[in-house]
């Protein structure tokens, strides 16, 4: 990253955003995943 | 007699059919430029702030609102808010949740019809080619000049746009392609092109990633500086309270929340269905194609392209010159590029149909539940409406801009704060009655505050699938109606004195048009409430 203009900062923020809507899509689709398989 | 009404077949459909209405254009080109715009990373902290204070707790109101509708066979906000609120005025104030995604679709149909013409073009290499010159200027103007001429710009008219015949055939064709999938119903239209249209949207997104991380320009830029101008923070943006409104903002039309399509959604929820979870899957969803995906396409492929100060310029040239001229601009210039413009409109092509039909959906289901009018026959009376209204947008410069601002912008919040205030407020009143009953009003209006919130907590826990932490309970309650307020009064004191006197004639003629749209909609209110309870109701 060193010649480039991403710097830790923006890598990190970059990471949480994209961790935190994965978390939720994860989250979300297993929960349906899970109440899906309990209601069969 | 009350007709039978859809329901939808699968919820992975259902959920696929709201995140598909809240996918467009925005996810891919709104959000990296106002990202880009309002200090890159930093941006993203008051952006996740609203997306819990604001986007999930709106959400969840529209989703129960519609269950609440559906479960009494209604499926737009005239119903629904007539239902709740029990007093003449609520289903006039309802009504602005068709007229308001009528009205945009008007619009929003016609920029889709662009997409799908940019695609065709970019299939059969159709669209101009010029070697790369250091001026962006030089070298944007033949796709300046080729945008242009596909909405007939170029003419020399101040008033008229003159468009081609063959952008005219694609309109047709896209608002013929949007009714037969309404014709075609719930389940057998709109949640079968959901399923279809959004697992394309990924892959197609995911392709053309792929392929902006492997750009590099002949001085050495790559995808690490343009996520670099997009994600490293300027902490001093935070202080401004533009970038906390922009933010907010940018929530508020990428979940598309306030335009009455979501309740419509909601509607045609299968009996005791949860709408806490699937409220959240639709919006991570959104939030997936928004944040990882359509910020990783159009402006890192612009700075590795143009460099930094030539994407700070195209992005302040609006979000469309990003996505209609300069990503066209780079795809000219690298190998197999027709390929990957033709997907990149193919992309924003799905991304606009998965909504323009959502939009269209609410006036669907007001002309059936309320009129009873069968499918067929509704979708009749909607193609014809959008067919002859669509020619304001086509051929007068200025209207959709118009359109866009007093319609999709500003009504769509001042709606949001209704079905807000008749959700967390009103909903719970009729079990309060007795401990209101002769209280001065100051106190009523203090006991509604405090004690109504607690019905509309139970109804959208009923059925829920999930646990909402009780945090939400107080941020539905009180912050997400207050921070509605706080928006529209700073659009009050900073946009809207501006707007108020259009630049020329066509604005005036944009705004008899939404007052006539405002006006039948009211008529025909007023003509099905006759219908039903008989001439005292209305």
């Amino acid at each position: 990253m060193e010649k480039h203009l991403l710097n830790t900062y923006g890598a990190i923020f970059m990471a949480v955003s994209w961790g935190i809507v994965l978390i939720l899509n994860i989250y979300s689709f297993y929960k349906i995943l899970y109440n899906n398989k309990k209601n069969k | 007699m009350v007709h039978k009404r859809e329901q939808w077949g699968t919820r992975i459909g259902l959920i696929l059919a709201v995140a598909g209405n809240a996918i467009g254009l925005g996810n891919f080109l709104r959000f990296p430029v106002q990202a880009a715009d309002n200090g890159g990373g930093a941006f993203m902290i008051p952006y996740m702030i609203s997306f819990i204070l604001l986007g999930i707790p709106l959400i969840w109101v529209e989703w129960a609102l519609g269950r609440y509708g559906g479960e009494r066979g209604h499926g737009t906000a005239v119903a629904v808010f007539d239902l709740i609120w029990r007093h003449p005025i609520a289903k006039y104030i309802g009504i602005f949740g068709v007229l308001i995604p009528l009205v945009v679709v008007v619009y929003y149909t016609y920029i889709e019809s662009w997409t799908l013409i940019y695609s065709f073009f970019h299939l059969l290499n159709e669209v101009p080619s010029t070697p790369l010159t250091s001026d962006i200027k030089d070298y944007l103007k033949p796709f300046n000049d080729f945008l242009n001429g596909i909405i007939g710009a170029s003419s020399g008219s101040d008033i008229f746009f003159f468009p081609p015949v063959e952008t005219y055939l694609f309109f047709l064709l896209t608002l013929t392609l949007n009714l037969y999938i309404i014709y075609r119903g719930v389940s057998a239209g709109i949640e079968k092109v959901a399923k279809f249209a959004m697992p394309l949207i990924f892959i197609m997104a995911i392709i053309l990633v792929i392929r902006v991380f492997t750009l590099t320009s002949p001085d050495g830029r790559n995808f690490l500086d343009g996520l670099g101008f997009l994600w490293n923070p300027d902490f001093s943006a935070l202080k401004d309270p533009k970038v906390w409104l922009a933010a907010a903002g940018q929530i508020f039309f990428t979940l598309s929340i306030g335009f009455g399509a979501i309740l419509t959604y909601a509607s045609y929820l299968k009996p005791k269905s949860d709408v806490a979870l699937n409220g959240i899957a639709s919006a991570s969803v959104n939030e997936f194609a928004e944040v990882i995906l359509g910020g990783s396409i159009a402006i890192t492929a612009s700075v590795i392209f143009f460099g930094i100060s030539g994407t700070e310029y195209i992005a302040s040239e609006g979000a469309f010159n990003l996505g209609f001229m300069a990503l066209p601009a780079i795809f000219a210039n690298i190998p197999y590029g027709a390929f990957f413009g033709f997907l990149w409109f193919l992309l924003l092509f799905f991304a606009g149909i998965t909504s323009s039909i959502a939009l269209m959906q609410p006036a669907m289901a007001f002309l059936e539940d309320e009129f009873n009018i069968p499918r067929e026959k509704a979708v009749k009376y909607l193609g014809i409406f959008l067919f002859v209204s669509s020619h304001i947008p086509i051929f007068l410069k200025g209207a959709l801009d118009e359109l866009d601002f007093w319609v999709g912008t500003f009504a769509l919040v001042i709606f949001a704060l209704f079905e807000a205030i008749t959700f967390v407020w009103i909903l719970g009143i009729p079990q309060i009655k007795n401990r209101l009953d002769g209280k001065p009003l100051l106190f009523k209006i203090l006991i509604v505050l405090k004690d109504s919130p607690e019905y509309a907590w139970k109804e959208l826990n009923r059925y829920a699938d999930i646990k909402i932490p009780k945090i939400f309970y107080y941020i539905l309650s009180y912050i997400a109606p207050l921070f509605l307020i706080l928006i529209l009064v700073w659009w009050f004191i900073t946009t809207l004195p501006s707007k108020i006197i259009p630049e020329h004639i066509n604005g005036w003629i944009a705004r008899s048009f939404i007052l006539f749209v405002f006006i039948l909609g009211v008529y025909l209110v007023k003509k099905a409430w006759e219908k039903k309870y008989g001439k005292t109701s209305s």
